[in-house]
C-alpha cells in the first residue's frame, strides 16, 4: 500500500507540471482508479470507536454539457477494502462498498476563466462488510455546487461540492429517515484537468468525503481519495 | 493573474493538509465506551443461569461469527440464546409443535437479584416455524439490577409469568416458563444484559455467570458462547 501511494504521489506531481484546457465536447466519460484512505464506524455493526481501511478505488464518471452549458454528471465508484482496528483485531473484517450519484447543475456565473454551476444531486449507495452479513443502504438527496476555472489553455482546475441534506438508511437493524438534525455530511472533490488532445484529457482527482449521523448507534465515515483517470470527448 | 494562481494553490495544499490531519477529530470519540466494554467490562451483578438442567446455547459469544447478535442491535450484542436440551436433543417428535420441545414450560428464574421494572404477559405462543415481528419481545421481563444492569428476558410462554411490575426479585427465585413468543421460531429463551431500560439508548453489556457448568467442566466464572452445554451447579 505504501508503493501505490508512492505512485499515486508521484503521477499526480507529475500531472500538475504541464497544461490543459475545458472542453468543448458535449459529452464526456472518464474513467478513473485511486486509492482510499478511510476512517470508519459503525457501532451497529461493531463495538469499534474507529477502523481503519485503505484499497482501491474505481470511478466511471459520464457528464453531458448542455446547450445552455448545463451540466448532467453520472458517477459510479466501487471500493474493495479491509476495515482493520489494532484495538480489537479478531473484529478486523471485509468491506465493500460501491455508489451511484445522479447530479444536475446549472451554471449561473460565468465569467474570465471561472464559472459556476449549482443545482441538485442523488448519492445511492450500498455497503457490504463481513461477508454481506452486515448491509447498509444509504440514499441521499442533496445540493450540489461546481466551480470550475481555466489555468490556461491547456490546465484547468475543478472543484464539486455536495452537501446532502436528507438521508434514506436502511440496514440489518431498520430502516429510516434522517435530516440535517441527525445527519450532516459533505463530499468535496477537486480535480486537475491537462488537455492531451481534442478527445482525451488526464485527470488527477482529490475526494473528501465525510458523512457523520447522530444516533445511539452512531455512524461516521470518512475518505481520502486520489485519483488518476482518464477522460474520452466526444 | 500570478497572485490568484498562487492563492488557488495554497486553498488547496491548505484544505488538503488540514482535511487530512483531523480524523480524530472528525471521527469523534463515540464507541470508546463500547471499546472498553469489549474488553474489559466486568459484571457488577452476581449473575446464575436462570434455569435448571441442561441448556445448549444456540447463539452467544464475542464476535458475528459466534453470535448472530452481536449485529446489528447493539443493546443486544452479547445476548444469549438458549434452548433446554436431553440426551444432546432439544426435541422429541416431528417438532411441528412447542410441546415437542424439551424447552417449552420450562421453569425460568431470576439471573440476580432486582426488581422488576416492565413485562408483557399476553403475547400468544407461535407456532414453530413461525415468527412474531409485530411483537419482537413476545412476554418478556425486565429486571433492574440496581446497578445501572438490566436483565432482559424474553419469549415467555403465555400467561407463564408470576412475577409484576415492582416485585422485587431475588437470584434463583422463578419469574415464568420457557415459551415461544415474539419473533421466536422455536421455544427457547434470550436472554442479554444492558446498560439502562431502553432499546434505543442501552448498551449490550457481556454477562458473567458464577458456578456452572460447561460441558461438564466447572466454571468458577464465565461467559457462554455458542456451542457450549451449561448446567447450573
Amino acid at each position: 500500500m505504501k508503493l501505490n501511494r508512492l505512485l499515486f504521489s508521484a503521477a499526480i506531481l507529475s500531472a500538475v507540471s504541464v497544461q490543459s484546457q475545458i472542453t468543448q465536447k458535449k459529452n464526456q466519460l472518464e474513467f478513473s482508479v485511486g486509492n482510499n484512505w478511510g476512517y470508519l464506524k459503525n457501532l451497529e455493526f461493531a463495538p469499534v470507536a474507529m477502523y481503519d481501511y485503505e484499497g482501491l478505488v474505481y470511478k466511471l464518471n459520464y457528464t453531458r454539457t448542455s446547450k445552455n452549458d448545463n451540466l448532467f454528471e453520472v458517477n459510479l465508484d466501487y471500493l474493495s477494502s479491509d476495515l482493520k482496528t489494532d484495538k480489537l483485531s479478531n473484529l478486523n473484517t471485509d468491506y465493500y462498498k460501491g455508489g451511484m450519484n445522479f447530479s444536475y447543475l446549472k451554471k449561473v456565473y460565468d465569467r474570465d476563466r471561472f464559472r459556476i454551476h449549482a443545482g441538485l444531486q442523488s448519492r445511492t449507495s450500498l455497503a457490504a462488510y463481513h461477508h454481506g452479513d452486515y448491509v447498509s443502504f444509504h440514499q441521499e438527496f442533496g445540493i450540489a455546487g461546481r466551480f470550475s476555472y481555466q489555468i490556461n489553455e491547456k490546465q484547468y482546475l475543478s472543484s464539486k461540492l455536495t452537501l446532502p441534506v436528507i438521508l434514506l438508511r436502511v440496514t440489518n437493524a431498520e430502516g429510516k429517515f434522517y435530516t440535517l438534525d441527525n445527519y450532516q455530511s459533505v463530499f468535496w472533490d477537486l480535480e486537475y484537468g491537462y488537455k492531451l488532445s481534442n478527445h482525451f484529457d488526464v485527470k488527477a482527482t482529490y475526494n473528501f468525503n465525510y458523512s457523520r449521523l447522530q444516533i445511539p448507534s452512531a455512524y461516521r465515515e470518512l475518505q481520502h481519495q486520489l485519483n488518476l483517470g482518464i477522460n474520452y470527448k466526444f | 493573474m500570478k497572485y490568484i494562481k498562487s492563492a488557488v494553490y495554497v486553498f488547496i495544499f491548505t484544505s488538503s493538509f488540514l482535511l487530512i490531519s483531523c480524523a480524530d477529530i472528525l471521527m469523534g470519540d463515540e464507541g470508546k465506551y463500547d471499546e472498553e466494554v469489549y474488553l474489559n467490562y466486568k459484571t457488577k451483578t452476581v449473575l446464575e443461569l436462570p434455569f435448571e438442567d441442561d441448556w445448549y446455547i444456540v447463539a452467544g459469544g464475542k464476535s458475528l461469527e459466534k453470535n448472530h447478535h452481536f449485529a446489528p442491535v447493539r443493546h443486544q450484542r452479547y445476548a444469549l440464546d438458549m434452548v433446554s436440551i436431553i440426551n444432546r436433543s432439544n426435541k422429541t417428535g416431528d417438532g411441528t409443535k412447542n410441546e415437542d420441545y424439551y424447552c417449552f414450560g420450562k421453569r425460568l428464574n431470576a439471573p440476580g437479584d432486582g426488581k422488576i421494572i416492565a413485562m408483557e404477559n399476553a403475547i400468544e405462543d407461535n407456532v414453530p416455524g413461525v415468527k412474531n415481528s409485530k411483537k419482537a419481545l413476545g412476554n418478556y421481563v425486565v429486571i433492574d439490577h440496581l446497578n445501572g444492569e438490566y436483565s432482559f428476558m424474553l419469549h415467555f410462554k403465555k400467561n407463564s409469568i408470576i412475577v409484576a411490575v415492582g416485585d422485587t426479585v431475588i437470584r434463583g427465585q422463578q419469574v415464568g416458563l420457557a415459551g415461544n413468543s415474539g419473533y421466536s421460531t422455536g421455544p427457547h429463551l434470550h436472554y442479554h444484559l444492558q446498560t439502562t431500560p431502553s432499546l434505543e439508548t442501552g448498551v449490550g453489556i457481556p454477562m458473567q455467570f458464577i458456578t456452572y457448568y460447561t460441558d461438564d467442566v466447572f466454571t468458577e466464572r464465565g461467559e457462554p458462547t455458542t456451542g457450549q452445554t451449561v448446567r447450573k451447579k
